[in-house]
């Protein structure tokens, strides 16, 4: 064990060791030189856990405000169509739920069972599209069918410098009186990009035979943009996160419609809820 | 009051707020809760998911999760900072198992960040990420430029200008400083 207080006096590589900040070739002349020099020693005996702690840090992030009352929202609306909803399952060799006992249960919501295809945990699916330009994010079958349909209909505004424009606000209700309903947000990001919270109710789970989609269409139908789509649970309801390109200041309405192989990627399925945007 | 009593009344304050919901009160628990752990919660999936949008869904995931869970949450077993951490570790599990949640552009090539072993590790991170914005600006600005640049002792010391002795006593004085705060919560690393 090197001597205390010698940390003081190591070479200022033993910070770029502890940190992992040196290059192959200076790490490797660095080893070497730490088997002789006990001040480096003891540097890296001080600081090597710490510093391997500090290299996997999460970031200093901080949620977007209006998170909060999608979070409280989402949860109500859920709490609102079940009221019970309290499942618990054993799982082998997982984390307990206290960091003092290592043995007991984990909570997983309903319905336990997940998709065999995607093994969510009873989560909706979200299929996203990509940030423009150059975000990464999963294009399916159906999304780039629609993404094509932007592409051809739209010049898409302001790339990279962001939005003058402020939030908007779509209140989705069902055209035919239905019992569905939903909410959903457009917010302008850093990237030029909107992020859209989508939360729904009351809608019917097709399994993966039919899909929904979000659209955004102007008045008379001259312009159509999809903004993603989505599967639900059996639940009917969930809250699911999209990345836009269009800007919602050149859309009146918002609509929700069942998608099939049968009309993918067209303005075609049925409408399932529908309303208009309201600016923040 | 010593921060053992505090953190003892504050765990006590939240299992209530869990008991609360689990009978049914939703809204007003469930907003501080959310109030309390929704930016480590939020930092822990940005960490984990590498997306803001899949770490904001991993934390509405998680409150849902809470509430669904809430009835069998024991004080006896531990905090209900721990309990929730536990469930957001779940959640983002879930969430990294869809195909959707993958990059399109890297989908041959990608890699997710490592998931913690198990909720110590996370809640250890989250205190030390807490300790780190604390530090006086002359230590932060040291270990900021090494933790998000990657700088080596020497180009920061070019770049801020000071000798590298004085960047390398910052660096270890820094590291001292977060050590103590951790030591102060229990947590001790070498």
């Amino acid at each position: 064990m090197p001597p205390k207080g010698q940390a003081d006096l190591a070479h200022p590589q033993a910070a770029d060791w502890v940190m992992g900040t040196l290059g192959l070739d200076e790490a490797a002349g660095f080893q070497l030189h730490l088997s002789g020099c006990p001040h480096c020693q003891a540097a890296v005996a001080e600081f090597g856990q710490l510093g391997q702690m500090l290299q996997h840090l999460p970031p200093a992030a901080e949620p977007p405000p209006e998170l909060e009352a999608r979070t409280i929202a989402s949860l109500l609306a859920a709490a609102a169509k079940d009221p019970t909803p309290t499942q618990v399952h054993q799982i082998p060799g997982g984390l307990a739920p206290a960091a003092q006992d290592r043995t007991a249960t984990e909570i997983h919501p309903v319905p336990e069972a997940p998709p065999a295809d995607e093994q969510s945990g009873g989560m909706a699916k979200v299929i996203r599209f990509p940030r423009w330009p150059g975000r990464a994010g999963l294009l399916t079958a159906a999304g780039a069918v629609a993404a094509a349909i932007i592409a051809a209909v739209l010049i898409l505004p302001g790339l990279g410098g962001g939005h003058p424009n402020g939030s908007w606000a779509f209140t989705l209700a069902s055209p035919s009186g239905q019992a569905a309903s939903g909410m959903a947000t457009a917010r302008p990001d850093a990237s030029g990009s909107w992020d859209i919270t989508l939360t729904v109710q009351h809608l019917e789970n097709f399994g993966d035979s039919k899909w929904y989609e979000c659209w955004y269409v102007s008045p008379g139908q001259r312009k159509v943009a999809s903004a993603g789509t989505f599967l639900v649970p059996d639940s009917g309801s969930g809250t699911f996160s999209m990345t836009s390109a269009v800007d919602p200041d050149e859309f009146s309405t918002m609509q929700i419609r069942i998608q099939s192989p049968d009309n993918n990627g067209a303005l075609q399925g049925t409408v399932v809820l529908s309303g208009q945007g309201k600016k923040l | 009051m010593s921060l053992d009593d505090a953190e003892a009344r504050l765990a006590a304050q939240e299992a209530q707020l869990v008991d609360q919901i689990a009978n049914g009160n939703i809204e007003e628990p469930m907003k501080q809760l959310y109030r309390r752990y929704e930016k480590n919660l939020y930092r822990f999936g940005l960490h984990v998911l590498g997306d803001e949008g899949l770490a904001e869904e991993m934390v509405q995931e998680s409150f849902q999760r809470l509430w669904r869970s809430a009835g069998r949450y024991d004080a006896g077993r531990g905090s209900v900072g721990a309990f929730l951490f536990v469930i957001a570790r779940s959640a983002a599990a879930d969430i990294r198992k869809r195909p959707s949640s993958r990059p399109m552009l890297q989908a041959e090539d990608f890699q997710w960040p490592p998931l913690p072993d198990n909720v110590d590790q996370i809640l250890d991170s989250l205190i030390l990420r807490e300790a780190l914005d604390k530090l006086s600006s002359a230590h932060a600005e040291v270990l900021r430029l090494i933790l998000e640049e990657s700088l080596t002792q020497a180009e920061i010391a070019e770049r801020l200008g000071l000798a590298i002795g004085t960047v390398k006593s910052r660096t270890f004085n820094g590291m001292r400083a977060l050590r103590s705060a951790l030591g102060e919560r229990g947590i001790h690393a070498a």
